[in-house]
């Protein structure tokens, strides 16, 4: 999914990070800070006060889980509510609201999940079966509206392709309660990542008497919501609330291990304004901060926590235009641009050269390796090669000049970078030429959908932890393939990844980084650039801060206020 | 009076209508939809989502139906606040917006117009090539500049007032005056002109002839006078400095109504970009309606008499 995260640059980053940050999260931690995550805290050293105060960069659109679109309300939703799991320290899946990994059947198509009797909402009501299946049939019921209802369902879970066409009836969605804490889910096909998938905020809990008794009024602020996680909401006016309290919630099940008491939350949407309030000890926790300017304040200090979050920027290329049709043109294009330079002298907030597309710290194998790890990187910057390449294909395509229009966005970033890709790209091939058509982000997706452009600089962040939610972008026809790219061989490897290897976890790895070298070696398709880095302050008194790589952002649940 | 009050409220109506209607065409030109993961759908769920929010129907049918709610004081639901009245969301966002702009113009105009009247009276002395500095700092730094100078020195270095937030009437003293330095200096170049130009006009001559005292003259006759154009200007800078600003509202974390707007539009958000054009519109013209009714006390040449003014 695209990510759009907002001054010009805030508003940039800004809108940048609203559509990135849907899908995208945080990542197994590479920094040194959180090494120490583990090893438990000797009471002595916990302060007396066990209150955080944390700076967030926008509102809470909606308390609703089967509504919510945007990695603010799920990362509020993480910590105020649970479903069936939900991912650790170590990214792990483990049972939350259940009490034990699910059960599958021979083919891996029927899980049974049963449910710990000890869960109970804020209301003092238990947490049941029951409340899963109308929380999951409330998703995906065309009355709701809901977004990301059947997206995430359609295809994975049974029939909920059919209940958006209204073929078939909500009732008959693959969740079933067989007893009060036991379900039934039935999906559509093996999937092989449905552990993590259903952690997602789209799948927790709802009970049904509360919201159909609170009907319109239900998540309209903090008093009109229920809550079973590790806190609860004791503050919240409402979606357009900017200030945000938390409380620990003493009849969560987990509620011994969890340490903080409070946590106030307030809205800064100005990244130096932030970095301010964090000097002045008024934040524990900022906003994540991309600006060079504003890092590079903090270099070196152990405040600063940077990690890599699995989004990707990549040049699209489209193959409508007669010489990106070329092989040995987009192989030129390529290779021409030193992403090196670009992460380090360009962004210069941590962001990595991306010469593949997976990213990094995202997917992990079933022994835990991470995707990248087990295979190669493609596109390494070559300018030499690529001049042969172009010369070659502008032989082959019959052109000595190529003027190619290249769509970027409008924010300060997007303009240096752009600027930067067209130096590198018009002097290491003779004869190109790029017009640059920086364009706010609704447009830039408007021209992608409608393939008016010939290079486009977007970016992908993802919506569960699979190669998967990369690698279909790009199958022949595909909805956000936009760029005319096919190639029968890919297609292929991917849908046997999504259908037949489901159950094959080795050779579905394989059939994966097959189709990666594929559109990147083989097809050079498209032009990956670089994977992003999240920068953020944390005051080191902060311990046990977690950050994700999809669904929500962070867990709070873990942290501890130490003693200064 | 009256009549001309009630005909400049039909002007007012026609005003706001006409500029309700240019905001909803032009608004839906702008590419896109106000739903955040549309392009993820595929396009059956697509047209579905279009279709209950009645996206789908022809543009005049959505224009009527539009009109008629806004007639009836609906103003919709917000898209990015998942189903938030419209007008609560304004009701939500307008206070601080409105405080913060009513402070900072009422900090501008007096001081704006104390500063002006000095450089006036004073003139080609020290007092007015510093009073005109000051005016003319506050009229091309960009209001970032002061605001991020002032939030680091005052509140981070110094520690005397809160770095950000919106919580009682010390949060709101930075970015007042941040936000005050535009109108001052507005205030300030326009009183000066106008001083110096009635200081040196017929009537001033008499007064001083009279045998008037200079304090006498400058507040009660030439000030008076030089009131009426900056009373015009500040007018309309009073709306733009009470709807928000984007950027002050930005640095200081104010809830206000300035960053709404820019993001209303960002994100396709009709009800939210419709709703605060339409109270910008109808401040803009209660204002100016005010405005005009002011002239007649700070001037009695300005009578308004059967609907003309003279």
């Amino acid at each position: 999914m695209k990510k759009s995260k907002l001054s010009l640059l805030l508003v940039l980053s800004l809108v940048l990070s609203m559509f990135l940050a849907a899908c995208s999260g945080g990542n197994k931690d590479n920094s040194s800070k959180d090494d120490g995550k583990d090893k438990p805290v000797a009471e002595s050293k916990l302060a007396d006060k066990q209150e955080l105060n944390v700076l967030e960069s926008a509102e809470i659109p909606t308390m609703d889980s089967v509504l919510g679109t945007d990695v603010m309300s799920f990362t509020t939703m993480n910590a105020v509510n649970e479903g069936m799991y939900r991912l650790d320290q170590d990214q792990k899946v483990v049972p939350a609201g259940a009490e034990a990994m699910p059960e599958y059947n021979a083919d891996k198509t029927e899980l049974t999940v049963k449910l710990r009797k000890d869960a109970k909402w804020s209301n003092g009501d238990p947490v049941t079966a029951h409340d899963y299946v109308y929380a999951w049939q409330r998703a995906i019921n065309p009355k709701t509206a809901s977004e990301y209802g059947p997206y995430f369902m359609e295809g994975k879970i049974k029939n909920a392709t059919e209940i958006g066409q209204k073929k078939a009836k909500v009732e008959d969605l693959g969740i079933k309660a067989e007893d009060d804490y036991t379900l039934k889910i039935t999906l559509e096909r093996p999937i092989p990542y449905i552990e993590s998938f259903i952690t997602f905020q789209l799948f927790y809990p709802q009970n049904q008497k509360f919201v159909e008794a609170q009907g319109k009024d239900y998540a309209k602020d903090a008093a009109h919501v229920l809550y079973n996680g590790p806190f609860k909401m004791t503050k919240w006016n409402g979606p357009t609330a900017t200030e945000w309290v938390l409380e620990k919630n003493e009849t969560y099940h987990g509620a011994k291990d969890v340490t903080l008491t409070k946590i106030n939350f307030n809205v800064s949407k100005d990244p130096q304004a932030s970095a301010n309030a964090f000097t002045a000890g008024e934040a524990d926790i900022t906003p994540k901060l991309a600006q060079a300017a504003i890092i590079s304040q903090f270099e070196g200090s152990d405040e600063l926590i940077q990690y890599q979050e699995p989004t990707i920027f990549w040049i699209k290329m489209n193959q409508k235009n007669k010489a990106l049709k070329n092989v040995n043109i987009r192989k030129a294009i390529a290779l021409s641009v030193d992403k090196q330079a670009l992460v380090d002298d360009v962004l210069a907030n941590g962001s990595i050269a991306a010469d593949f597309f997976v990213p990094k710290a995202f997917a992990f194998d079933t022994n835990g390796k991470d995707f990248r790890d087990t295979t190669d990187s493609y596109q390494k910057t070559n300018k030499e090669e690529a001049k042969k390449l172009w010369e070659k294909g502008l032989a082959e395509v019959g052109m000595k000049e190529v003027a190619l229009t290249y769509v970027g966005g409008d924010t300060e970033t997007s303009k240096t970078t752009d600027a930067f890709v067209k130096d590198q790209l018009e002097k290491a091939l003779p004869g190109l030429k790029l017009t640059i058509n920086s364009v706010p982000f609704n447009i830039r997706i408007d021209r992608e959908q409608k393939m008016d452009y010939d290079l486009l600089f977007s970016g992908w962040g993802p919506d569960y932890a699979d190669p998967m939610t990369f690698m279909d972008l790009y199958l022949t026809g595909g909805d956000h393939n936009k760029m005319d790219y096919s190639n029968p061989k890919y297609d292929q490897l991917v849908k046997s990844a999504q259908t037949d290897l489901a159950a094959k976890p080795e050779e579905r790895w394989k059939a994966l980084q097959e189709a990666e070298k594929i559109i990147l070696e083989d097809d050079a398709a498209l032009a990956p650039m670089y994977q992003r880095s999240v920068n953020l302050l944390i005051n080191p008194k902060v311990d046990g801060f977690v950050h994700h790589a999809f669904g929500p952002d962070y867990s709070y649940q873990w942290i501890k206020i130490l003693k200064k | 009076m009256a009549k001309y009050i009630l005909q400049r409220v039909i002007y007012m109506v026609i005003t706001l209508f006409i500029v309700a209607s240019i905001t909803f065409f032009l608004m839906k030109l702008i590419p896109g939809s106000p739903f955040k993961s549309f392009t993820k759908l595929t396009e059956f769920q697509q047209t579905l989502l279009l279709e209950k929010y009645g996206l789908n129907d022809p543009l005049p049918v959505q224009y009527f139906n539009y009109m008629k709610n806004t007639v009836k004081g609906d103003l919709g639901i917000s898209f990015q606040f998942n189903n938030t009245p419209v007008t609560e969301l304004l009701a939500n966002r307008i206070g601080p917006s409105a405080i913060l702009g009513l402070q900072a113009m009422v900090v501008g105009a007096l001081f704006g117009i104390f500063l002006g009247t000095i450089a006036a009276l004073k003139q080609n002395t020290w007092i007015d090539y510093g009073s005109t500095f000051i005016a003319v700092i506050g009229k091309s730094v960009p209001s970032f500049i002061f605001a991020g100078l002032l939030q680091y020195y005052l509140a981070v270095k110094l520690h005397w007032f809160p770095v950000m937030l919106w919580r009682g009437p010390e949060y709101t003293i930075l970015p007042t005056i941040a936000l005050a330095m535009f109108p001052i200096s507005i205030a300030a170049r326009f009183m000066r002109t106008e001083m110096i130009e009635v200081l040196g006009s017929d009537y001033i001559t008499l007064a001083r002839a009279k045998g008037a005292s200079r304090f006498q003259i400058s507040i009660k006759h030439a000030l008076r006078n030089a009131l009426i154009p900056v009373v015009t200007v500040l007018g309309p800078l009073a709306v733009s400095l009470m709807t928000g600003s984007l950027v002050i509202e930005r640095i200081f974390g104010i809830p206000g109504l300035g960053e709404q707007f820019v993001k209303s539009i960002d994100s396709n958000d009709y009800p939210v970009i419709m709703g605060t054009n339409i109270l910008f519109a109808v401040l803009f013209v209660v204002i100016i309606l005010i405005v005009d009714i002011l002239y007649g006390f700070i001037d009695p040449r300005i009578r308004i008499s059967g609907g003309k003014t003279k």
